[in-house]
């Protein structure tokens, strides 16, 4: 700074600001204890102290924090000033409650040891199928995850849900969604696995942290989607899994894509082949009109009598479709429908073609050799049909 | 519509995946008339596969048995 210069509170606070605001001081977990406790709206203000210092600390928007004073806690937050005030404070994101801080100490031991060994790396993290047939899920019987779970798929992608039931706190927790997730590993019906746990104190997600289970998340062979406790929880089973989502509901949302968006897309797919098929026909009848009809009088294609029927079937089948279709683009559709029926045989006849059949088999005579003299024949016009003899042929 | 065996066998993942195919196919243009009507046939079969299941589809829980 300049020397000799009068300066302005501002710019003074601004100098000050710069020098606390850095990242050292961002993210710092911080222990102390609650007083000062003041809760307005959904802010909380109080100060953090221990034997030594005391620091300001504000809260915004925390709701599910039950504070007192006197608690014991640790907070995760940023270090800033308050310029208007001129004092410091602390920026609290996160508050973990009284009592815990040996279980949150070897959290961070715990998620430390499985980062550095790599179960956390992004390059095994299994990619979601975008389209799965059954999901697996680990929680509670009778927790609300199931249900949010359930509410979600039925409402976007209905499906199979194989619930692999668990108690997901106490003493056996771990054990039980270590055993669900090889069992559902074991079965080959299932596409991808939601682990959840509806929202609840920081210490009652514990099973979450333990190494077992996060072990059996990293073998897990199916891609496991965990979605525990709240927005703000992480627990350790949320860094090794596939895809981390906040809630049970987030989950359910991440397992299955949206019906919705599919039956969009495949709606644009036939109209995407309707008006390729319109178009490829549309050509076919140019070339058929630029022939001459003198040529044609014993003229058939091919097969003709199987395909007028698929043909009729088809007409019959995209009329089914286009109904469907036919409320919002009704004008194209009935363009492509007339060049569509346009393609029937019987439209040929209308415009002075015949068909020639044999007698003998009703196949179509469409090339010389297909019938020898003497041997019948029925003309098809647009108006009737003829028995005829072959008299003489002669190959072109 | 007839309900074959065999497409109430296919996954709706699959059903998509080759209506996605046949459009693909009908979008390069090489095909005869014939061919072409044969794809869209097929590309309107999944179609209604799809759609039929997509819009019968229900969500149901079962209930992993066993010594969990």
């Amino acid at each position: 700074m300049l020397k000799k210069k009068i300066f302005s509170v501002g710019e003074i606070a601004n100098f000050i600001k710069n020098l606390l605001e850095r990242d050292e001081l961002r993210n710092i977990w911080v222990e102390g204890e609650i007083s000062d406790y003041r809760k307005v709206g959904n802010n909380c203000y109080f100060s953090l102290k221990d034997e030594r210092a005391s620091i300001k600390c504000v809260m915004f928007n925390a709701e599910n924090a039950s504070l007192r004073e006197g608690m014991k806690v640790i907070v995760k937050g940023d270090v800033g000033v308050y310029e208007k005030r001129g004092y410091y404070q602390l920026y609290v994101r996160e508050i973990k409650i009284g009592g815990i801080g040996e279980i949150f100490i070897k959290f961070l031991e715990m998620k430390e040891k499985l980062e550095k060994e790599g179960l956390f790396d992004r390059r095994y993290k299994k990619a979601i199928p975008p389209i799965p047939s059954t999901v697996g899920v680990i929680t509670s019987k009778e927790g609300a995850a199931i249900h949010d779970i359930y509410n979600v798929i039925s409402r976007r992608f209905p499906l199979r849900i194989v619930l692999a039931p668990v108690r997901v706190q106490g003493e056996t927790a771990a054990d039980e969604i270590v055993r669900a997730i090889e069992a559902l590993n074991e079965r080959d019906d299932v596409d991808v696995i939601i682990l959840a746990r509806g929202g609840g104190r920081w210490e009652d997600l514990q099973a979450f942290n333990e190494e077992k289970v996060a072990r059996a998340i990293f073998r897990s062979r199916i891609p496991i989607i965990s979605g525990v406790g709240h927005e703000s929880d992480f627990t350790i089973a949320d860094f090794v899994a596939d895809v981390r989502a906040a809630t049970p509901s987030a989950a359910a949302e991440m397992a299955v894509p949206d019906g919705r968006e599919i039956m969009e897309w495949m709606d644009e797919a036939m109209e995407r082949m309707l008006s390729l098929v319109a178009r490829r026909v549309g050509r076919a009848m140019e070339t058929l009109e630029g022939m001459r009809p003198e040529r044609m009088m014993i003229h058939a294609a091919r097969g003709v009598e199987r395909k007028r029927e698929r043909c009729e079937g088809v007409v019959k089948e995209m009329e089914g479709v286009m109904n469907s279709l036919i409320a919002s683009r009704r004008h194209d559709m009935e363009v492509l429908h007339t060049a569509l029926e346009a393609m029937s045989p019987y439209r040929v006849l209308e415009r002075g073609y015949s068909i020639c059949i044999r007698e003998k088999d009703n196949k179509v005579f469409s090339s010389i050799g297909d019938a020898d003299i003497g041997d019948v024949l029925r003309v098809i016009v647009k108006d009737g049909e003829a028995k005829c003899r072959m008299e003489e042929k002669r190959r072109k | 519509m007839q309900d074959g065996g065999e497409e109430k066998e296919i996954k709706f993942e699959d059903a998509l995946k080759a209506l996605e195919r046949v459009v693909e196919e009908l979008e390069k243009g090489d095909l005869t008339l014939d061919e072409m009507l044969k794809k869209f046939e097929e590309g309107i079969r999944l179609f209604k596969i799809c759609r039929e299941k997509l819009e019968r589809a229900e969500a149901r829980i079962e209930e992993l048995s066993g010594e969990i």
